[in-house]
């Protein structure tokens, strides 16, 4: 299957499952003009400078809030609405199913337990019924008595709560918003945690023991991340080593030092497509020192601290096939212990007189008793059921999300709220690169040298120059920042910016040193967009980039190949439609229509006598991330490339720069794309790996006589590739290093290298180069040695830049 | 930190009638959003409801009607990301959609099982980038803008995502064919 063939089906998926709807559900309609006359607006908050007291901050409140009591907006104090059925927490009799159950002992008098109730509730939910199901916030007092839900007149769903130690305050979630009540239910003030751009939204708060701070999950720049709040001075941290695209439920220790959370894996590469696995990880409270606690082969989740400090409780998660049951950790990852084994118990908190409150369902596979909320210590020992299924309302299948949560008492007073947060401010180191997998050492003839880091954090480079004087220009991709490394000091160090970011970029040494950049794509940030018609110049003897002529047609992912005259020549590429009217255009850009995107059969050839691009005859096809490699005799060879429908191409032709015309050659036995070609001293090309027309990844390659004009069999490379580098050697060889393999079920960006020898016409794998990227660059420096520098790895979001350069030493 | 205080009856008519209006003008797109990124009928119908609640409580950041869109376009993806979200995370196995492929997926419902199962083994923000660029059609840039995060997430969200796409349908595919 052909990424266009995905694309395809994915389009007729959403039409046949979507495009048939015209209209939505009448009821739906009708309820829209409700919504005004039932939901209280909230106002826009007012932008306060920082330093502004809270005493200020209390007294907008106060007013606000008589205004609102007076209004009959605030919601009223809660009724004693009993849960169906029954309102006991002990069951009397035997229960449900199965061996009776023993009980636990009642909870502590006056403590209560907060939970999530599905309820039916009378608002249009567009079911054909009067009611719809929403989660709702409920309280049961501790013996078993007086459930009711907190705030009946509600109709949002609620979640994510979290007592306070002392027990006087509950946080919860109110449709993304947070908010902050008791267990008598006061009116709700909001949570405020200086969220504003680029964060987008706060959510599964938490406060900590000594009720000074609070921790929550921020999203921000589409990642999400452990955050902090002083609650007495504002101040909001945002733990940045803790990013990924999946962080969640966030705990502090007793101590307040670190703070518990769950995420994901960061990579499931490699071996069949595994389910995404999560961990209990662990950071200490400035940012520092994060690391993994729980084996991921548990896929834990939901971590809860243990008041002595001494463990950390979590579930097992929902993974195909895996029972889901508690777990106690040490911090420091050791002594791992099952404490369930009935496959159903989930959502462990510690109850205040050190016992652990669990839920468990009916369907287990193992001695699980009657469905409810129960109790066990802290060992696992002396499990009993608590309050029954039947008396907490709910299914037992939805016991799980019921996520019961035990009022503590006695702990520590919390900094009464109203709370005013300032800006976020980034604390601790940067999330690390994810490498989920070992990193193998560094096979013989590999050394590390230094990374290519730009001003934010990433990786730069997408092309790798050969300058005269021995150094080599990094710059091009998503980024205008650019680098110099030196081989004499194996460091990186900026240089001038390019006056555009360039995706898909070319980078030329012309005769006289300088180095020209043609076109690629305008994505430096969200607002950026387009192909760029420009080109632009470094001079490395003054270390800046300046606009030259611009090329007749945008390019992306075309080609520019160096010809003996000096002139260079520009082949192929993604293209698009005509500008944008309206739009600033600047430098000589074209705004795009992505879905307009043409691949290009047209070539061009700059002269770096006049700066300017002129055009010259076309390809037998159109081709984009093709090859073109100057011959001995001064032609350049083409050869495959993406085609029509994303097919690739397996046509070659031979450009002749004294006729300006293309000619067709002998084809390759397969159509390749995202393949290396490469000039050996004896004249021929070997064309090396790719991806096939039907999207598998080839080992195979092919060689290009110029005496024949034939294509004939190089053997096979150990792994198949695509996307990685084969650079020819001063002794002949060439070394191939990384790329993306793939066989259609399974799928890795490659650490490993191998050197094609053609003199015995065989490649043999010589080891890893530590870290897998494809898409990395490798530029032969004059001493001999091999720079190999960024590139992509891939991470839990997509594709991660991998910031890091070895050196291969022949 | 937001404060909820009365608003004048004469200021929220007002309000209410500009809302109701752009909400019924934007219903059907809205609604159709929804299933795109949920699936299930229902639960597009309860998130374009709760969408819309949101969208009349934070009436007060919307500075310009004709903007509603992209604005209200945000609230109801943060929606759905949501929900999707509170399904908890499901690892999918689609070996049992796979035993029920021929080897022709040519828009048939064994195909069209296979796709919403991997789809389903997407996370929430990756199946979101995928509705928004394969059932919206919007650009990389459009789809940036309308979720708040960079476009090289979102290029690096949809390469993540076809490429296991890629991965699980080619598995479904070849093993289909086989049987």
């Amino acid at each position: 299957m052909t990424d266009r063939e995905l694309e395809q089906r994915l389009r007729a998926w959403y039409v046949a499952e979507v495009g048939g709807i015209e209209t939505a559900p009448a009821d739906l309609r009708e309820s829209l003009a409700a919504i005004p006359a039932t939901t209280p607006l909230v106002r826009r908050p007012l932008t306060r400078r920082r330093g502004l007291t809270l005493l200020a901050v209390a007294a907008v409140l106060a007013v606000g809030g008589a205004l609102a009591v007076g209004s009959g907006l605030v919601r009223p104090k809660p009724r004693v609405t009993p849960a169906p059925n029954v309102a006991v927490v002990a069951p009397s009799g035997a229960p449900a199913s199965g061996t009776p159950s023993p009980t636990a002992a009642p909870l502590r008098p006056g403590a209560s337990i907060a939970f999530i109730r599905t309820v039916e509730k009378k608002r249009a939910c567009f079911r054909g019924t009067a009611t719809c199901p929403t989660s709702r916030l409920w309280i049961v007092g501790a013996d078993g008595r007086d459930a009711h839900e907190l705030f009946p007149d509600g109709v949002t769903n609620q979640g994510d709560l979290a007592w306070s130690s002392d027990g006087t305050r509950l946080l919860y979630s109110d449709d993304g918003s947070m908010y902050v009540t008791d267990a008598s239910g006061s009116p709700p003030q909001p949570v405020g945690t200086g969220c504003a751009v680029p964060c987008t939204g706060d959510s599964q708060v938490a406060f900590s023991s000594d009720g000074r701070s609070i921790v929550f999950i921020r999203d921000s720049s589409g990642v999400t991340m452990v955050a902090t709040m002083d609650l007495a001075t504002g101040r909001v941290a945002e733990l940045t080593s803790t990013s990924s695209d999946a962080t969640a439920a966030p705990a502090w220790s007793p101590d307040g030092k670190q703070i518990v959370f769950f995420r994901f894996g960061e990579k499931d590469g490699g071996g069949p497509v595994p389910p995404r696995l999560s961990a209990v990880w662990m950071v200490d409270a400035d940012g520092q020192n994060l690391r993994q606690v729980s084996p991921m082969t548990l896929a834990a989740q939901y971590p809860e601290w243990s008041p002595d400090g001494a463990r950390i409780l979590f579930e097992s998660g929902p993974v195909t096939g895996a029972d889901q049951d508690i777990y106690a950790v040490r911090p420091d990852g050791s002594d791992v212990r099952r404490l369930t084994s009935d496959a159903t118990s989930t959502t462990a908190t510690w109850a205040a007189d050190g016992r652990i409150l669990f839920t468990r369902g009916s369907s287990g596979s193992g001695s699980g008793g009657s469905p409810g909320w129960w109790t066990m210590d802290a060992d696992g020992t002396n499990a009993a059921v608590l309050v029954p299924v039947a008396a907490i309302g709910v299914a037992a299948a939805d016991l799980q999300g019921t996520r019961p949560t035990w009022q503590p008492t006695g702990g520590a007073a919390i900094v009464p709220p109203p709370w005013t947060p300032a800006t976020g401010i980034a604390v601790g180191p940067p999330a690390p690169t994810p490498s989920p997998t070992p990193t193998p050492p560094l096979s013989p003839g590999f050394g590390w040298t230094g990374s290519t880091p730009s001003p934010d954090g990433g990786p730069v480079g997408e092309t790798a120059t050969l300058l005269a004087d021995g150094r080599v220009l990094l710059a091009g991709g998503c980024t205008t920042a650019a680098v110099l490394y030196d081989p004499t000091t194996g460091t990186f160090t900026p240089t001038g910016s390019m006056t555009a970011s360039r995706g898909g970029t070319t980078a030329t040494r012309l005769v006289d040193g300088r180095v020209l950049f043609t076109g690629g794509g305008d994505c430096a940030d969200a607002n950026s967009s387009g192909i760029w018609a420009s080109a632009e110049l470094y001079d490395p003897t003054t270390g800046t980039f300046s606009l030259t002529g611009s090329m007749q047609t945008p390019r992306e992912q075309h080609v520019a190949t160096l010809l003996k005259d000096g002139r260079v020549l520009i082949t192929g590429g993604v293209t698009g439609a005509s500008p944008t009217t309206g739009t600033a255009v600047s430098l000589a850009s074209y705004r795009l229509v992505e879905t307009s995107a043409i691949v290009l059969k047209s070539a061009e050839l700059y002269d770096p006598a006049t700066g300017t691009f002129s055009r010259t005859g076309s390809m037998s096809s159109i081709r984009d991330q093709h090859s073109a490699t100057l011959l001995q005799d001064g032609r350049v060879l083409v050869v495959g490339g993406g085609g029509e429908g994303y097919a690739s191409v397996s046509s070659a032709d031979l450009y002749d720069p004294a006729t300006g015309r293309f000619t067709k050659t002998g084809s390759m036995k397969t159509g390749r794309w995202l393949h290396t070609a490469t000039l050996l001293q004896d004249g021929r090309v070997l064309v090396a790996g790719g991806r096939s027309p039907q999207d598998s990844v080839y080992r195979s390659a092919e060689v290009y006589d110029p005496a024949t004009g034939r294509f004939g069999s190089a053997g096979s490379m150990g792994e198949g590739r695509q996307q990685h580098t084969a650079t020819l050697l001063a002794d002949g060889r060439v070394l191939i290093a990384g790329g993306y393999w793939s066989d259609g079920q399974h799928w890795r960006v490659l650490s490993s290298t191998e050197m094609y020898d053609p003199r015995t016409g065989n490649f043999s794998p010589i080891g890893s180069m530590g870290t897998p990227r494809d898409g990395a660059t490798a530029t032969l420096l004059d001493d001999g040695r091999v720079l190999i520098a960024g590139g992509e790895d891939i991470g839990n979001g997509g594709g991660v830049g991998v910031a890091s350069a070895v050196l291969y030493q022949p | 930190m937001a404060e909820r205080v009365p608003t004048r009856a004469s200021d929220t008519s007002d309000r209410s009638v500009a809302f109701v209006r752009l909400a019924d003008e934007h219903l059907d797109k809205a609604y159709r959003l929804a299933r795109a990124i949920l699936r299930e009928p229902a639960e597009a119908q309860d998130a374009t409801h709760d969408a819309f609640v949101q969208a009349w409580r934070k009436w007060d950041t919307l500075r310009d009607a004709s903007r509603f869109e992209p604005w209200f376009d945000r609230i109801l993806v943060n929606t759905c990301r949501n929900r999707l979200r509170s399904r908890r995370w499901q690892a999918t196995d689609i070996s049992a959609e796979v035993a029920l492929v021929t080897g022709d997926h040519s828009g048939t419902s064994a195909d069209r099982d296979v796709i919403g199962a991997a789809l389903a083994g997407l996370s929430p923000d990756h199946q979101v980038v995928v509705a928004l660029r394969y059932y919206r059609d919007l650009t990389v840039d459009e789809i940036a803008r309308r979720l708040d995060i960079p476009r090289g997430t979102v290029q690096s969200r949809l390469h993540y995502a076809l490429k296991r796409l890629h991965d699980r349908i080619d598995a479904a595919d070849t093993k289909g064919t086989v049987r």
